[in-house]
């Protein structure tokens, strides 16, 4: 008895509670699910060569706001890796940023520009245009071949079905994969080709790596510092961000590595 | 207290490591995928393909390449080697199952 | 990419193409069974497909593997030869994985340590200086 439940409940799993079959003609998989494949590996391979050729050149920013930004950031190394220091270096340093950043010495002074308005208007500042135009572009290139290739599929390849998916979902996936088919009780198995669509989206990432990996042309090339120099537009003022950061340097408290270096050093080879 | 000197993590060897670790993986679960979908193989079965092809080609980068250390060359080596590109592997599995399933019946 | 490594993945490729098409055929079989008698008891896929598939995946595996090669350095002293290390990946600690920046004298941030105004010409002038004392 009990061997006989667990030989169903087996086959059960296994099978994924197939219904009965349906005959399907062999060349809709090769007139429809191989030139859908290759179509979208060569849109892949075109989108990430267009990539390369609109990717950001490497911006330039003037040299007061560089000043600026790497004050900030020294700031904030400082707080960050004090463990490192001894209590002289680290008090040195300590003083001489505080009194810096609270001076607001190193600000990058903006001609003629009004204190109360609260941020820049992005399209007119000529450092963000640049990043928004990229970050646009980006955008741009990633989203109209989906959308082209999505109606394309559904223009040629629909009203029929493509195919059965080896694993089983549940119904709510019905309307967005058997998008084309206009009977009620198929099986949501049976699928129509935007699902062979949908599934490649998410599929052909490792095919790509395996496919171009190792090629620096592929590699979008925006490297750390520049990432790093460039400020996020809706940031909080420069001002704002050195006075805040004096404070808390002069607050800080400091542990230095060197402490009582000679006791655990001693125990550790005792 | 945090030694901050002990913590430095070269940047350049992590994505070395990484795109070596993520190049294995693709390409087996790629394939992964084909030989289920030959097999014919269902739902949960075809699941337990993918994951039992997972953790073995895992566990023969740890030891083999990693020498059982993956700490040494991994930053977080548990996250990085397990976690974090299941997902993309997981589609990947998919599609090519998909593809030799729908080819082979 | 040795030849071991390229002739694993063609075995696995051959393997694996050829169980494809052996399961291609089985199936087609199978289908014309049950277009003739809906309620037949269709055969399972033989063993040795499976077993074909399996294996080609395996070696297709272990290809991946081997394809990978040891870390090889070139000397930069003395006679020209090939060091070749043990290792397949980087260590991920700086003090290790920057041991062939250290040898060679290599600074990574160079691009902003050599600019003029960085360098210590006093101490360079000073360095030069017994450097020719030396010599003469």
């Amino acid at each position: 008895m009990l061997p006989q439940s667990v030989l169903s409940f087996w086959e059960t799993i296994r099978t994924g509670n197939e219904g009965p079959e349906l005959l399907l003609d062999p060349n809709l998989k090769l007139w429809a699910l191989i030139p859908i494949s290759i179509v979208m590996i060569l849109v892949g391979v075109a989108k990430q060569c267009i990539m390369v050729l609109v990717s950001p050149k490497s911006k330039t920013v003037p040299r007061v706001k560089l000043t600026e930004i790497l004050y900030i950031a020294k700031a904030r190394a400082l707080m960050g890796n004090s463990s490192n220091l001894s209590t002289e270096s680290f008090k040195m340093r300590q003083e001489y940023l505080a009194q810096v950043l609270a001076d607001g010495k190193y600000l990058a002074i903006k001609p003629a520009k009004d204190e109360k308005t609260a941020m820049e208007n992005p399209f007119t500042s000529p450092g963000m245009t640049d990043a928004m135009t990229s970050m646009a572009l980006g955008n741009l290139v990633n989203y109209i071949p989906q959308t082209v290739i999505m109606w394309w599929v559904n223009y040629f390849f629909a009203g029929f079905v493509l195919m059965k998916l080896p694993f089983p979902l549940t119904i709510r996936f019905k309307q967005m994969l058997q998008s084309s088919v206009r009977t009620d009780d198929l099986d949501v198995r049976w699928v129509s080709s935007m699902s062979w669509y949908i599934i490649s989206m998410g599929g052909l990432t490792p095919v790509y790596n395996v496919l171009f990996g190792g090629n620096r042309l592929s590699k979008l090339n925006v490297s750390a510092q520049q990432q790093q120099l460039s400020q996020s537009p809706g940031g909080p003022n420069p001002k704002d961000q050195m006075k805040a950061l004096a404070n808390d340097i002069t607050v800080f408290q400091h542990i230095s590595v060197l402490d009582n270096i000679e006791d655990r050093v001693l125990k550790l080879y005792s | 207290m945090s030694y901050r000197f002990t913590d430095l993590k070269s940047s350049k060897s992590g994505s070395f490591n990484n795109n070596k670790l993520l190049r294995i993986q693709d390409s087996t679960m790629l394939t992964a995928g084909l030989s289920a979908g030959i097999l014919q193989l269902q739902s949960f079965a075809g699941f337990g393909m993918f994951f039992a092809v997972y953790i073995l080609v895992n566990l023969i980068f740890i030891a083999w390449f990693c020498k059982f250390k993956p700490s040494l060359y991994f930053t977080n080596p548990v996250h990085k080697i397990w976690v974090k590109n299941l997902f993309r592997e997981l589609a990947g599995f998919v599609m090519t199952w998909t593809l030799a399933f729908t080819l082979v019946r | 990419m040795s030849i071991l490594s390229k002739s694993f993945y063609f075995i696995a490729w051959i393997q694996i193409i050829h169980s494809g098409v052996s399961s291609y055929e089985f199936h087609q079989i199978v289908k014309h069974i049950i277009l003739e008698n809906p309620d037949a008891k269709t055969p399972g896929l033989p063993d040795d497909v499976k077993l074909e598939a399996l294996c080609g995946l395996l070696f297709f595996i272990l290809g991946t593997f081997i394809s990978q090669s040891k870390l090889k350095y070139l000397s930069i002293r003395g006679e020209e030869r090939i060091i070749e290390t043990d290792e397949y990946l980087k260590p991920i600690e700086l003090n290790k994985a920057s041991s062939t920046d250290v040898v060679i004298n290599n600074d990574p941030y160079g691009e902003i340590n050599y600019l003029p105004s960085f360098v210590d010409i006093h101490a360079k002038r000073k360095l030069f200086k017994e450097y020719l004392h030396r010599s003469l």
